[in-house]
């Protein structure tokens, strides 16, 4: 065994963003975890389905499930390794990605928001993608319907390079009407998964994923979000990182733009109007 | 001699066919067969005419009386032809003149004491009487007012069995008072005017009435979507005599002149629930094909209320009517064809909740579920939408003015106007309004300034439009242009176009 077999193991037994274990391996090393975990240093009786799960599977199981994925295993200390990855509180233990993975440790915005844009959100997202692009930026998304596919797109269109989190297993594609989309971010950018192939979105992984989107960027923009919408929980998430948090304001009465009024309201973001303002605010706060 | 013969007609759709009602009386045991595939209603006619003819105190034959209804191929449905049997079985039975009978068209359901009773239908089947050279028409006296609007035809409104044999015996008829028919755009009383604010909405409304372009109304319960819908008539202009004739042949296939004047020159408004089948939204049924709402809007306004509640189905099947401006319907017994040219209003709540707006917060919906609502409008039949407009709910201000908005005999005003305009400049050409103009006809003569091509052509190039929405954007610019007095549609026009339709295709 060695740390990536030991690697391979935890993440397929352990869920993402565990706030114990996913420190717990950061910190010490997953080998070191894993051979701890199965000598009963963290005691049986809490740990017991953990160690039967692990004990259930053999590295090269799970190794394997991803090749057939067609997708790489990534984790800390690869060349491909996103580093940004490591501010987070509970680091990622491993990452599944499949297409063009050094674009994961460049330069790069994440843009998102909601799943029902109005046209006016949809042309910005869009806008803002492109307008990065030019600018040698990638662009990070989470490949759902609305402001994700709208900044994947314009990224595509601008023939720039994009990149999708995505909160399934790396050969589910959810939402499956994305399918075309997401055959076409592989072919320059990168698909990203932090749960094993096979496994389904479920609603819990969103919230997980986007962390993963907050922290893998530079910087975030909400284009449009309403009062409770996931694309604030990413917004949070890289403020806490202390990264870069942008929104695009709305009309007042539009209720997809509540939610970036409300995080302008709480200066969680800065109010940007043009990629050239975004630009220098970045620049102004890295 | 016991043989006599008149006319009736029979229908299949708004089509006409003249029915020669023959009737032979001979010896033989007494009994009454009826030939020519008649229909239940139809069948059960001979108890009708016995019974109104003995309570008219005329004789019945007890002799062997059979009925043929020529051609004798042609499925005949319905109880209008009770007066024309009647009348023909009394001439073979020699109590009436049968020349006097010969070239009379009879139209009427009898009841059982004589009276003549109304019948759906009776426009078109005159219209067809008229272009089979029949002069004189016996009609029902309460069809009385939509049978006039037949000119050059001799309409005779009877009340009763009585009166009608008095008249074909003496040729002296009881005084009917003939109805004095006018046509009229007298509307319900409603008015543009009591629109509060809704400035985007009107504009999409006037646009819509100018060039015919289909239109969404997106909006929050209580924000006047419906008020707005229903005042697009108003706006309007009154319709030509040859299309009044149509929309009335139409409803009175339908038989709902309860709710219009057969002489009306507004243009009608259907609205139907949506729980309406696919049947009633384009017409159908078993033996008689009835028109659906489609083709009662003809000419019109077809207006669909809460429409992503519709079954998709219904939608998607005035897809056809939309692209033809006729509406087919095939069944076992033939293919009808409607008329069937309206303009389309939709309106939809933002979500299921219908609170997706202003702020947005007490919205119970999920995402997903405010995705899917208004996406099962979208595909084919969005496509068709050149107007996709958000209705707000009316603000504090609007409500507080006190001023009225601008009356619907103002808009209705630059409506004309601006139709006018594109009815000179296509003149010749096969079609009158913008929203008509063929596709080859935008790229040619019908092409925007150049730089709103230029415009156009880079947002299509960023995927912003498809190729499609591009030509729906160029026939609301000249629309647009038509109401502004611009020549042709300049960058401004084809920009709003464009915002009109929703900006982003998705």
């Amino acid at each position: 065994m060695n740390e990536g077999e030991a690697r391979a193991l935890l993440f397929s037994a352990v869920e993402g963003a565990h706030p114990f274990w996913s420190q717990e391996i950061f910190t010490h090393g997953a080998l070191t975890i894993y051979e701890k975990l199965l000598n009963g240093g963290y005691g049986d009786s809490k740990c017991e389905k953990l160690i039967a799960k692990l004990r259930s599977t053999s590295p090269d199981e799970v190794l394997t499930s991803i090749a057939r994925a067609d997708a790489s295993f990534i984790y800390p200390g690869d060349l491909l390794w996103p580093s940004s990855l490591e501010d987070l509180v509970a680091p990622p233990i491993a990452l599944i990605a499949k297409g063009n993975l050094p674009v994961l440790s460049q330069r790069s915005l994440a843009i998102v928001g909601t799943r029902n844009p109005t046209n006016y959100g949809a042309r910005i997202a869009g806008d803002f993608a492109a307008g990065f692009v030019d600018r040698a930026w990638a662009v990070i998304s989470g490949g759902a319907y609305g402001i994700d596919s709208f900044a994947h797109k314009g990224a595509l269109i601008a023939e720039g390079v994009t990149v999708a989190v995505i909160a399934s297993g790396i050969d589910i594609n959810y939402p499956a009407g994305n399918n075309r989309l997401f055959a076409q971010i592989c072919e320059n950018g990168a698909i990203v998964s932090e749960t094993m192939p096979g496994h389904p979105a479920l609603p819990a992984r969103f919230l997980t994923r986007n962390r993963l989107i907050a922290a893998i960027s530079q910087a975030t923009l909400v284009v449009e979000a309403a009062f409770r919408s996931g694309s604030l929980r990413t917004a949070r998430d890289a403020a806490q990182l202390l990264r870069p948090v942008m929104a695009i304001p709305g009309p007042i009465n539009s209720p997809t733009s509540e939610g970036c009024h409300r995080l302008i309201g709480e200066r969680v973001a800065e109010i940007v109007t043009s990629v050239a303002d975004a630009v220098e605010f970045i620049g102004a706060n890295r | 001699m016991s043989l006599a013969q008149t006319s009736s007609v029979a229908l299949f759709g708004l089509e006409g066919h003249i029915v020669n009602v023959e009737v032979d009386i001979a010896d033989g045991l007494p009994m009454y067969s009826l030939l020519g595939l008649p229909d239940a209603a139809l069948s059960e006619s001979r108890d009708r005419v016995r019974a109104a003819m003995v309570n008219s105190c005329e004789i019945w034959p007890n002799r062997k009386v059979t009925v043929s209804l020529s051609p004798a191929w042609l499925p005949k449905s319905g109880s209008g032809f009770d007066l024309a049997i009647c009348i023909a079985i009394l001439s073979a039975h020699q109590s009436i003149e049968p020349a006097r009978i010969r070239n009379l068209v009879f139209l009427g359901e009898l009841s059982l004491d004589g009276r003549i009773r109304s019948v759906r239908g009776l426009l078109p089947a005159l219209m067809a009487a008229q272009k089979n050279g029949i002069t004189t028409a016996v009609v029902p006296f309460e069809n009385l007012a939509e049978a006039q609007l037949m000119q050059g035809m001799e309409i005779v409104g009877m009340a009763h069995l009585k009166s009608v044999l008095h008249w074909l015996r003496t040729g002296e008829r009881e005084e009917a008072p003939t109805i004095e028919y006018q046509w009229s755009a007298q509307d319900a009383g409603l008015d543009f005017a009591d629109v509060a604010g809704q400035p985007d909405a009107r504009l999409a409304a006037e646009i819509a009435a100018t060039g015919g372009h289909h239109i969404l109304l997106i909006g929050p319960p209580g924000a006047g979507k419906t008020m707005i819908a229903e005042r697009i008539p108003t706006i309007m202009p009154a319709l030509k005599k040859s299309e009044a004739l149509e929309v009335s042949a139409v409803h009175s296939l339908a038989g709902s002149f309860t709710s219009r004047s057969p002489t009306s020159l507004l243009a009608p408004i259907i609205s139907p629930h949506h729980t309406t089948t696919r049947v009633a939204m384009v017409g159908g049924g078993a033996h008689a094909i009835r028109p659906g709402a489609c083709s009662l809007a003809h000419h019109g306004v077809l207006f669909i209320d809460e429409a992503p509640e519709c079954p998709s189905g219904v939608l998607d099947s005035l897809r056809q009517p939309l692209e033809a401006g006729t509406i087919t319907i095939a069944r076992s017994i033939g293919n009808v064809t409607f008329p069937a040219s309206f303009l389309l209003v939709l309106a939809a709540n933002p979500c299921p909740c219908g609170k997706f707006s202003g702020r947005g917060r007490s919205c119970t919906c999920t995402s997903a579920q405010v995705r899917r609502y208004l996406g099962k409008l979208s595909g084919p039949l969005m496509d068709r939408i050149d107007l996709r407009v958000h209705v707000d709910p009316v603000g504090r201000i609007d409500m507080a003015r006190n001023e009225l908005g601008e009356t619907s005999a103002t808009i209705r005003e630059r409506v004309i106007a601006a139709r006018s305009v594109a009815e000179m400049r296509f003149s010749g050409l096969g079609f009158s309004r913008n929203s008509e103009i063929p596709a080859r006809g935008l790229r040619g003569d019908f092409r925007p300034v150049p730089a709103a091509m230029n415009f156009l052509h880079d947002e299509l190039e960023r995927e912003h439009i498809t190729a499609r929405g591009l030509h729906k954007i160029i026939r609301v610019a000249w629309t647009l242009a038509d109401l502004a007095s611009h020549e042709i549609p300049t960058l401004a026009d084809v920009k709003k176009a464009h915002a009109m339709r929703g900006g982003v295709e998705i």
